[in-house]
């Protein structure tokens, strides 16, 4: 999974992934594969939001980087 | 001896009225009470002329573009107004005026007024519809803070960002947010964000004041540069109470500064509750299909016929000896029924035999060609007939023939 992968991306997958599995019209072996897709996406925001830290920064900051 | 009068020209008596105008220090300031009427602006020079009434005089006055600029509303005819400036004459016309220095509407108070004018005036051009709001981004990963950098305001921003969705990063434009440069800055601001395209959602406000203090989110300007932000932005101007253009203009309006970080962001222990909660029912998924699998695999694998085969075979071999037995004995049923029938008909049959009928006495008759006779119209005195009785036959001669009445055919059995 690409770990560049922005939080809101991450949990419209999972959300997806969560509504495929309630269909319940899948193989063993899709539900298998969406499981385990699906764990790694819940992992990775998990990881994400309780580690984050804010960072602040001032717009000049931001023009210089730019230039 | 008469004195001669004093000959004065025009411009002399002008400018010695003037002087004495001016001499008095009532007339160099003076305020006043009236209704705006005869309202022209020269526009090219600024300059505004007026005159100003009341029930049963009027007065000239002019308002010099040096004072007029600083005005924040639009005069015009039949409004009351209240009125500082100096009595004069001006010498070219001989008419004497007020020369205003400040005019205020009357009762209302200037700025409330100049609120109301300006919002009159974008909610005309449809800056405010609801059509034109964007959406606030749910997950925005860089948010633009546009407020003052010291104060309240700016830190509770921050902290409800930091506590609620600390995964967004918070780039800070600190500005005046009052004051005459105030306006120009929060401009300029909206549009540095925008021109470098550097976040997702803008914050723009301060905290709680006057409505002087908070002006500057009235003018025309921060309308306009709000509006045409391409980014979406939260106003946040003083109190829940608190009013102001930005905020009709803004894509959406928070009561506080507060309230508009928490608007921005969702909430981090919220967010992690779905997360664990959405693990939990794909376990639960996962397991409820596995059970469903191998309920079925128990199934199959119970089912009778496919673990022991010769059991499919065993039963049918019975019952193709129960369809057996069924067969023959409903064959000899049938035959039996059938014999039973037969022995009816040939009883039937033989009880209609004539050789019966002979038993029983009957007699039948023939001619000399051997046809039977059934009628007495088939023979005539003295021809032979041949009689059949049970047990032989004789021969005759007709001596007489006899007609009998002739009966009811129904009452022939046969």
């Amino acid at each position: 999974m690409n770990q560049n992968m922005t939080f809101e991306t991450a949990m419209k997958k999972l959300a997806q992934i969560v509504a495929k599995l309630e269909s319940g019209t899948l193989s063993l072996e899709e539900s298998l594969k969406l499981f385990e897709e699906g764990t790694a996406l819940s992992e990775h925001c998990y990881k994400k939001l309780a580690q984050a830290e804010q960072k602040i920064e001032e717009i000049d900051a931001m023009e210089k980087s730019h230039e | 001896m008469i004195q001669k009068p004093v000959l004065l020209t025009v411009s002399q008596l002008n400018r010695y009225l003037k002087a004495k105008f001016e001499e008095d220090e009532h007339l160099r300031s003076v305020f006043l009470t009236g209704e705006i009427s005869n309202f022209t602006n020269h526009y090219k020079s600024g300059h505004l002329y007026f005159s100003l009434k009341d029930e049963t005089a009027a007065i000239k006055a002019v308002m010099f573009v040096s004072h007029a600029s600083r005005l924040r509303f639009l005069p015009k005819d039949g409004m009351k107004v209240l009125a500082r400036g100096r009595v004069s004459v001006y010498e070219a016309s001989g008419q004497y005026q007020l020369y205003v220095e400040d005019l205020q509407p009357d009762g209302i108070g200037a700025l409330n007024l100049a609120y109301e004018q300006m919002k009159q005036k974008l909610e005309k051009e449809g800056l405010f519809s609801p059509e034109r709001k964007k959406p606030i981004p749910k997950f925005p990963e860089r948010i633009g803070v546009i407020t003052s950098p010291t104060g309240a305001a700016v830190r509770d921003i921050q902290q409800i960002l930091a506590r609620r969705y600390p995964l967004a990063k918070v780039i800070l434009a600190p500005v005046l947010v009052q004051g005459e440069n105030a306006a120009p800055q929060i401009v300029n601001a909206i549009e540095r964000f925008n021109a470098l395209d550097c976040a997702d959602v803008l914050i723009v406000g301060r905290g709680g004041g006057s409505i002087e203090d908070l002006w500057a989110f009235n003018e025309e300007s921060v309308a306009r540069a709000v509006a045409a932000s391409h980014i979406p932005v939260i106003s946040a101007v003083g109190h829940e109470t608190d009013f102001t253009i930005c905020d009709f203009v803004a894509d959406l309006r928070a009561p506080t500064p507060s309230a508009a970080a928490e608007l921005a962001v969702p909430d981090r222990d919220e967010l992690l509750e779905v997360i664990s909660s959405l693990q939990y029912t794909m376990e639960q998924l996962l397991r409820a299909r596995l059970l469903h699998w191998k309920q079925q695999l128990d199934e199959l694998s119970a089912c009778r016929y496919l673990s022991s085969p010769e059991i499919w075979l065993t039963e049918h071999h019975r019952k193709l000896d129960t369809m057996t037995t069924r067969l023959s004995a409903s064959l000899r049923m049938r035959t039996a029924q059938e014999q039973g029938r037969l022995s009816a008909l040939a009883g039937k049959l033989d009880g209609l035999s004539p050789l019966k009928v002979l038993e029983r006495g009957f007699v039948y008759a023939t001619d000399s060609t051997g046809k039977l006779l059934t009628d007495v119209s088939e023979t005539a005195v003295g021809d032979a007939l041949r009689l059949r009785l049970r047990n032989g036959t004789v021969a005759c001669t007709v001596t007489s023939v006899e007609r009998m009445e002739e009966l009811d055919e129904s009452k022939h059995d046969v």
